[in-house]
């Protein structure tokens, strides 16, 4: 006897077409369906996303290079293979979401590398002109009064305040600069060995900052409270080479886009330049003019050694997709 | 009609042959904005508006901007135009004096509104073009075409881009052929929509 399977009503190409024009339809022209999968009746079709990065000549305003970032699977949609219904799909703004995720692991993996190449460059950055957080704080503390009691020291702050402390003191500890014993803090051994050298007590701090950079680059966020926007900027400078393979030259205008839309405080804008000729300063930033336009990029040996943080790099770097754009 | 100023020559830089392509308007867009589309739609626009040669499409046509067409389209800055009928709805009931038509098409269709000089707007993805797998939906406007090659004004590959028929095929029959075709609109079509003929 001759068994007959009925085919599903919903062909795999069919499913793929819906899924396709419904995707084009509701979450526009960037994300694109994969290959569709039956299981259980449903055909499950991934949404994946090439993310294109386009860097233009800026002479001829053409593209000089395209590459695609490879986001796969931000979302799926499932159709019924009977009856061709969509029986579930994410949400716009899940999509939106993923691939700002996505884009925040390319960013957060080049600002770690950056700080952990670049420790002694972001350590040399004027004092008075970081951020005030508690970080420097608790290192200058021990600095000059030894030890930390928690109990008095921290009796009159807010909540609020005593947790940010107590926050940065955990993530000290983490590195060897802190340890705890019980209600004091103490220098642990990284920090003996740096307070022990014969450095001014300004360059102690530096160093110590230089350490705490270098070992604590994964706590990306604290770090950021630290640098603020000077790793704002250079991590966006560094960003751009890295993703496009070449020396990109980032113009003005580009990093006050980036300061904006990381801040939107008028501000900090005022304060770009400074920030700029103070990274160059300390050996993070050059400067050159490209078709008449001040430009800013990486230090090539920084850059090099960014480049070889092949732990941090190689996720971001499986991302990316050559394109030879032709023009 | 005066054919100069609708039609130019271009030389291809594929083979040196000259073809003739319509004098649309370009507009580049930037590395982060996803407005491929609107930015086509405003070629095409702007086309009827400022270089058409017969006075009454100028006139007729509307003056539109970036930002509007953005409102207009419903395009998300992160992801790009949602593409649909409510789209051509949208832009049917925002712009009467001009008729635009979402679907799947061909060459020989586009040749003919070449002929009739109107710029047709194609979705295709440049993915495949150049890397042989899928990805985004990109727009441009179809200015030119010969029997080799079809020449279109790229918001991001620059104006007058060249390529291979074969290939753009492959790149266009992944996103379903589809077409966006903008024409003018006749003053008795627009009285009707807006219901002053009785």
């Amino acid at each position: 006897m001759q068994v007959r399977l009925l085919e599903s009503p919903i062909n795999k190409k069919d499913a793929q077409k819906r899924a396709h024009l419904f995707v084009r339809e509701k979450y526009g022209t960037l994300p694109s369906v994969g290959t569709p999968k039956i299981q259980d009746n449903l055909w499950i079709i991934p949404i994946n996303v090439k993310y294109p990065r386009v860097f233009l000549d800026s002479i001829t305003n053409k593209p000089k290079k395209v590459r695609y970032m490879n986001f796969e699977r931000v979302g799926e949609i499932k159709i019924d293979a009977n009856n061709g219904d969509i029986v579930d799909k994410p949400r716009y703004w899940d999509i939106k979401s993923e691939i700002k995720a996505k884009l925040d692991f390319v960013q957060i993996n080049v600002q770690k590398a950056l700080v952990k190449t670049g420790a002694q460059n972001f350590a040399k950055l004027p004092f008075s002109e970081h951020m005030h957080t508690p970080i420097e704080d608790i290192i200058s503390y021990l600095l000059l009064k030894d030890k930390i009691d928690l109990d008095i020291e921290l009796a009159f702050l807010s909540d609020e305040e005593k947790e940010k402390y107590l926050k940065n003191i955990d993530l000290l500890i983490t590195t060897g600069l802190i340890r705890k014993n019980d209600n004091l803090i103490l220098p642990d051994n990284a920090f003996i060995e740096i307070e022990g050298s014969s450095d001014n007590i300004s360059t102690k701090l530096s160093k110590a900052l230089s350490y705490f950079f270098a070992q604590g680059y994964d706590n990306i966020s604290s770090i950021q409270q630290v640098l603020g926007p000077y790793l704002t900027i250079s991590g966006y400078i560094y960003g751009q080479s890295i993703e496009y393979e070449d020396i990109i030259p980032v113009e003005f205008s580009e990093i006050q886009t980036i300061i904006q839309q990381s801040y939107g405080q008028a501000i900090k804008q005022m304060k770009i330049p400074r920030y700029l000729i103070q990274l160059n300063e300390v050996g993070l930033l050059d400067q050159c003019s490209t078709s008449g336009e001040e430009t800013w990029l990486p230090k090539i040996d920084v850059l090099r050694n960014v480049r070889m943080e092949e732990s941090l790099l190689s996720p971001i770097r499986n991302m990316f997709i050559d394109s030879a754009a032709r023009v | 009609m005066t054919l100069s100023s609708l039609v130019m020559e271009t030389i291809l830089p594929v083979n040196g042959s000259r073809v003739k392509v319509l004098n649309v308007p370009y507009f580049i867009q930037s590395d982060t904005e996803w407005l491929c589309l609107v930015y086509s739609i405003k070629m095409v626009m702007d086309f009827y508006k400022n270089i058409h040669t017969k006075p009454e499409i100028r006139q007729r046509s509307p003056n539109t901007t970036r930002d509007e067409l953005i409102g207009v389209t419903r395009t998300k800055l992160t992801t790009g135009t949602p593409i649909s009928d409510d789209l051509i709805l949208s832009l049917n009931t925002k712009f009467p004096s001009l008729q635009f038509e979402l679907k799947e098409t061909n060459y020989s269709e586009i040749k003919q509104e070449l002929d009739r000089y109107n710029p047709v707007i194609v979705m295709y993805d440049p993915t495949i073009l150049f890397n042989n797998e899928e990805g985004p939906c990109h727009s441009g406007v179809v200015i030119g075409m010969n029997k080799q090659l079809i020449v279109l004004n790229n918001p991001w590959y620059g104006p007058a881009f060249c390529v291979e028929k074969t290939a753009f095929a492959d790149a266009w029959e992944i996103e379903y052929n589809r077409g966006m075709f903008i024409k003018p609109n006749s003053q008795q079509r627009i009285d009707a929509d807006a219901g002053t003929v009785a």
